[in-house]
């Protein structure tokens, strides 16, 4: 480029330059450490309103005393000193949202820090928002695949949804959740992933592995990590849902995951305490209920005259040594339309998802099925729990009565379908296959150690030999007595080939 | 109990509002004993900041502090004064002080109120839309 165009460039700008002088609202800081800082002067302060304390740091105003104003600040905060000025902005604290996030890496102010570049979006969405409103909704009546055998099975989880993750550490809640990511690739869903208090390296991980499936093309993540202040980790899921909102409100259909709000509420905690606000059971504030539920409200199934766009939500909460009974989980599942437990005892068996059968539940059921999986599907839970109950009958090795042993080979089988490795989410099509044949006995004569070696080939051969079945499966969505037939012969078909 | 500073301020405001000097001196003694006999000495310095706001807040006083890199001349100060006093119906109590680092202009503060036209702040500004062109 010319030198002299540039040097007429600037000279152009600043003679264009207009001196403006307005008259700001400001306060001084009087404390401050901690994240929070208290501020003197601000009369005219909004709750919630964004404070700008000079250098790109902001804060938000929480509360509003008679004397001071009580702020947490988003950033660093070594610079702020005792005595500086703050502006108030007239602002609520809002993210950039809309198609220009999708694939990048945000923190909860949605700036990037993945490294590729400023995030060129005209459109912000407040983080604070209230729920959609009764007339704007509509039940869920669409299934949200996550590609998870015994979830979409037994506790199947709709578009609009909130259902809750919940277990110990290690038991594999982060990688459901990353699992229903991958699976929503050509389902036209957009997925938020929100961090909150992880470690940075497992980010990178979650990263890296959703950037190997190609899900990172529709997905967004806000991160929040373990070594940024208390108030960014008590934003995070509030500007992540504010980005899935925007879609919502586009007719679009949205997930977002918050991994965890037990975190979240941690961090919330820390915050109240130093505000001085009252701490009430295990010294969370009096609004850790309420927290979690404005968040959730905010999933949504709208009704067509709305747009007819879905706000999935799926939390994680981490439980101390499977107490599900402690505060934060109790309000959660309260809060959510179901929960899906895993436990660390089925882990190390080996049930791989550990997915505690009998404590999870979905509370919208069937709606969020398509037909075809109802009808094969539909008893599999009753199964399972005559099964579990059975089972630790039957260690005795007592003699059974052939209709107890038919249900325990039986339970055995589906315990060993319903194993499935990480990263491997199955199509809705291929479950119904499966669970088709175990559930009707097909398998019986089958050893339980060769029932997975058994599924992959099936899968494998219906791929080559029954394209057309599985594809009726996903047209048709139900089971008509005709493709039943087709399936029964492609099962049957194949132990041929393998006998 | 957590003790008022306030409360203490706006008592002796009402107390001396219509005294006599000669009455004002024992007034002031006489606050000065029961302060020392509740054990708030130390409060002092808050009750009369306090009593500072109040008087200021019910007689229609406004403060006005005047931040400038440069003496301002009398006549100056008598503009600020006179566009202040317009704009908030108030007697302006005007208090200035000398900052080199403003470089040149003024700055203004009153209440929660900043009217920045400092060049300090115009050259920063006239950076960040330097940098925002691509």
């Amino acid at each position: 480029m010319d030198k002299n165009y540039i040097i007429e460039l600037l000279k152009q700008q600043i003679k264009d330059y207009k001196t403006q002088v307005q008259t700001e609202k400001v306060g001084t800081v009087v404390e401050v450490g901690d994240g929070i800082a208290k501020i003197s002067g601000l009369a005219e302060v909004m709750a919630s309103e964004m404070l700008d304390f000079g250098n790109n740091v902001f804060g938000v105003a929480l509360n509003l005393d008679e004397d001071f104003v009580g702020a947490i600040i988003l950033g660093n905060y070594s610079q702020i000193k005792e005595g500086d000025t703050v502006k108030s902005t007239g602002r609520i604290l809002e993210v950039p949202v809309g198609p220009a996030v999708v694939g990048r890496v945000v923190n909860p102010l949605g700036q990037p820090i993945d490294g590729k570049g400023p995030i060129k979006s005209e459109k912000f969405y407040p983080i604070e928002k209230i729920a959609p409103r009764v007339i704007t909704r509509q039940g869920v009546n669409t299934p949200l695949q996550t590609g998870i055998k015994s979830i979409d099975a037994m506790f199947p989880i709709g578009r609009g949804q909130r259902e809750l993750i919940i277990g110990d550490r290690q038991t594999g809640k982060t990688a459901l959740a990353i699992d229903t990511i991958i699976n929503q690739k050509g389902q036209n869903v957009i997925c938020i992933y929100v961090s909150i208090g992880q470690k940075e390296a497992k980010v990178a991980r979650i990263i890296n592995e959703l950037e190997a499936h190609g899900a990172m093309e529709y997905t967004t993540i806000v991160c929040a990590g373990a070594a940024d202040p208390a108030a960014l980790l008590y934003i995070a899921p509030f500007a992540g849902c504010a980005m899935g909102e925007f879609f919502m409100d586009q007719g679009k259909d949205a997930l977002v995951i918050y991994d965890d709000l037990s975190k979240q509420a941690v961090s919330y905690r820390q915050i109240s305490l130093l505000l001085k606000r009252p701490p009430g059971r295990e010294a969370y504030p009096g609004d850790v209920f309420y927290l979690h539920s404005r968040l959730l409200e905010r999933a949504a199934r709208l009704n067509p005259d709305f747009g007819g766009g879905s706000l999935t939500a799926l939390p994680i909460i981490e439980t101390q040594a499977g107490d599900i009974a402690a505060y934060i989980p109790t309000n959660v599942i309260s809060i959510t339309d179901g929960q899906i437990f895993l436990e660390s005892d089925l882990f190390y068996q080996g049930i791989r998802p550990a997915i505690n059968t009998g404590l999870s539940v979905s509370r919208v059921g069937s709606a969020a099925q398509i037909k075809a999986m109802k009808q094969v599907a539909g008893k599999m839970k009753l199964e399972m729990a005559q099964y579990r109950e059975l089972a630790a009958f039957a260690q005795f090795g007592s003699d059974l009565d052939e209709s107890t042993k038919k249900q325990i080979n039986l339970g055995a089988r589906l315990t060993e379908v319903l194993k499935q490795p990480q990263y491997e989410p199955v199509p809705v099509q291929h479950q119904v296959l499966i669970i088709y044949a175990v559930i009707n006995g097909l398998l019986d004569d089958i050893a339980v150690e060769k029932v997975k070696e058994f599924e992959s080939g099936l899968i494998k051969y219906a791929q080559t030999h029954g394209k057309a079945v599985l594809e009726k499966i996903i047209k048709e969505k139900q089971l008509t007595p005709e493709i039943e037939a087709q399936l029964k012969k492609l099962i049957s078909d194949y132990k041929q080939t393998i006998m | 109990m957590k003790v008022n500073t306030k409360n203490y301020a706006i008592a002796l405001y009402d107390a001396t509002k219509k005294s006599k000097a000669e009455e004002l001196k024992l007034f002031i003694k006489n606050f000065v004993k029961i302060l020392a006999a509740k054990n708030l000495i130390g409060l002092a310095p808050k009750i009369i900041a306090d009593f500072n706001q109040h008087y200021d807040d019910t007689e229609g006083i406004i403060e006005v502090k005047i931040t400038s890199a440069l003496e301002l001349s009398e006549a100056e100060k008598k503009e600020i004064k006179n566009q202040i006093k317009n704009l908030t119906k108030k007697e302006v109590e005007l208090k200035t002080i000398i900052d080199k680092e403003l470089i040149g202009g003024i700055k203004i503060n009153f209440a929660d109120n900043l009217i920045d036209g400092s060049l300090k702040t115009q050259i920063q500004n006239l950076k960040k839309q330097l940098l925002t062109i691509n």
